[in-house]
């Protein structure tokens, strides 16, 4: 590689960095549910995405390719920490130190609380379809090419999360 | 349409077409169930979106930075500082090696850096492939032995030193060899000194300004006078009769000389060691040479030129040991290989008169170089009547069984005294 090609792929990190730092940082808290962890992971999948980038060819969906590195960033950390279906309460950021649900901690845990936890409990591939759908606000067809699946069964994956979010929110609440 | 669909459609209304909505509206008009999950999934998008965002610390740039682009940038100085280093590193070996052979240049046994300076005599001893040049080193590390061992006496050095020379004078327990006096005691030598000329190998202690001979080893005795041979003439033209004939047997009476020349090295009476390799005549050597006589005349017989110069100052650190050292090889002094037929790097003199056209193989077995014939004669070799002027290259006795004058200036090996004749004969 040239140092022209070089420095080409680094004027573009920089600038996939500067555009996406805080999109992807927010994707994974919501994903893992702890901050220092979630920039931990897109440090990481920055890092990636460096090294993946002279790669990367030409005319490339470099958004849906950079989710799509956080994503499986995500995954693996979530795979490494057996945190596949749940996560332990005690780890997720603003919510209740206390394990324990009661009329108490009902009224103590905040809105925003109640939603993490049940995004905590959602299934991994649930939970990316959900936070990419209605918190990042893709659509199903970049979603579709952020998990290389087709936008029907984006489309069904986002039906299925919305009903057991429905299921588990109610519950937390 | 079923409610199965429609909740496929609501959970992705953001994306439908104002057609769809309108039966949508429709339906959940009519279906309570999916009216309320309609409410739900757009509650659900409003609480999702109302998640507090967090905000990368100040350090992630700082740190993807360093992991990223910067690291690249390094890697890159690295590599090329690497190089850089390799190169440096070489160079620096270089000039250590080159600083500590420089240093050692100066040294004197005892010192430090002495056993540097002796090792790399012998690495350019064993590199140095010309014989001639070879030669010419061999008599430099001689005549640099002999420095060392009079700086050593003059800084009142305690320190054992090893030398070669030729006995000066010998008289009250104190020899003299090439200008160094050497105090002998009956532990060192027995008997009667050698005569004057003699070649010898000296290991002795040096302290207080003096020197204690430890052993004395006799290397060659000194040439006798030589003999003008009425039919050394160079002038004088070959005849061809006198040539050798092919024939020749081995044992055959030299031809060139009416009677045989007294070796210039007799062998010593009061040699303790006979050396080894006696009576093994080397081309050119050991056989009269009508020419070497004549050149010889008038010469002293420990002559002061240093190549060929026999008895030289050991160049090994083991060096007054009897043993196989280089001299027993044949190597230092050129003179084994050599074919008698096979004219030296030395220019041969004028030739005797019997001596056949230049180059001429003689076919004389007793010449082949290394083989121990003692009851070899001496012939006039055709072709290796190079006979350089030092002593010990005229022929002697075939039975004589003193110190091999062809051999290598000694080294280590009282076999090796010859060297007297050494560099110069056989050539």
């Amino acid at each position: 590689m040239t140092s022209d090609q070089q420095a080409e792929i680094d004027a573009i990190f920089e600038e996939l960095f500067r555009d996406y730092q805080q999109p992807i940082l927010n994707y994974l808290y919501r994903l893992v549910g702890d901050s220092a962890r979630a920039e931990e992971l897109a440090q990481e999948a920055f890092v990636k995405a460096y090294r993946a980038l002279p790669r990367l060819p030409n005319g490339a969906n470099r958004r849906a390719w950079l989710y799509r590195i956080a994503t499986n960033t995500g995954y693996d950390h979530l795979r490494r920490r057996r945190l596949i279906r749940w996560l332990p309460l005690q780890e997720s950021d603003g919510l209740s130190q206390s394990s324990s649900r009661g009329d108490d901690l009902q009224d103590v845990l905040s809105e925003e609380d109640a939603v993490q936890r049940t995004l905590a409990q959602l299934a991994p591939n649930y939970r990316v379809a959900l936070i990419l759908y209605s918190v990042q606000g893709y659509s199903t067809k970049e979603i579709a090419e952020i998990l290389r699946i087709s936008q029907g069964a984006v489309k069904t994956r986002l039906c299925r999360a919305r009903e057991r979010f429905r299921q588990l929110y109610g519950e937390e609440r | 349409m079923r409610c199965q669909e429609i909740r496929k459609q609501i959970a992705i209304y953001r994306e439908l077409d104002a057609t769809t909505q309108e039966r949508l509206q429709e339906h959940l008009a009519a279906c309570s169930s999916c009216a309320m999950a309609w409410q739900a999934y757009q509650r659900q998008d409003q609480l999702l979106s109302r998640l507090p965002a967090v905000s990368p610390s100040p350090n992630l740039a700082a740190a993807m930075r360093s992991r990223t682009v910067e690291r690249r940038a390094r890697t890159s100085r690295y590599s090329s500082w690497g190089w850089a280093g390799a190169a440096l590193a070489v160079a620096l070996v270089v000039v250590a090696i080159g600083g500590t052979l420089g240093a050692s240049a100066d040294t004197l046994p005892g010192d430090v850096l002495y056993p540097v300076k002796r090792g790399a005599e012998q690495v350019r001893l064993a590199i140095t492939l010309d014989v001639s040049a070879r030669e010419l080193y061999q008599s430099q590390l001689a005549e640099m032995r002999r420095e060392e061992v009079s700086e050593v006496i003059s800084q009142h050095r305690r320190v054992r030193v090893e030398f070669q020379g030729h006995l000066q004078t010998a008289a009250a327990g104190v020899w003299t060899v090439d200008g160094l006096a050497v105090g002998v005691t009956g532990g060192a030598w027995s008997g009667e000194a050698p005569p004057q000329g003699s070649a010898v190998a000296v290991s002795a202690q040096a302290a207080d300004g003096r020197l204690v001979a430890r052993e004395v080893r006799l290397l060659a005795l000194p040439a006798p006078a030589p003999e003008a041979s009425p039919t050394a003439s160079p002038s004088s033209t070959p005849s061809p009769t006198a040539s050798p004939s092919p024939t020749a047997s081995p044992t055959s009476a030299p031809s060139s000389t009416p009677t045989p020349t007294p070796s210039p090295w007799r062998r010593p009476a009061g040699a303790t060691e006979r050396p080894r390799g006696t009576g093994a005549p080397s081309p050119g050597a050991g056989q009269p040479s009508p020419t070497a006589t004549a050149k010889r005349g008038g010469q002293p017989s420990a002559t002061s030129t240093p190549r060929g110069q026999g008895p030289q100052p050991s160049a090994t650190p083991g060096a007054g040991k009897p043993g196989p050292g280089p001299s027993s090889t044949g190597t230092p002094g050129g003179v084994g290989p050599h074919p008698p037929g096979t004219p030296g790097p030395e220019a041969p003199g004028p030739r005797e008169s019997d001596t056949p056209a230049p180059g001429g193989p003689g076919p004389q077995p007793s010449a082949e170089p290394g083989h121990d014939v003692p009851t070899q004669q001496p012939q006039a070799t055709p072709g290796s009547g190079i006979t350089p002027p030092r002593p010990g290259s005229t022929g002697e006795p075939p039975s004589a069984p003193g110190p091999n004058p062809t051999r290598t200036p000694g080294r280590n090996s009282p076999n090796g005294g010859g060297g007297a004749s050494g560099p110069s004969t056989g050539h």
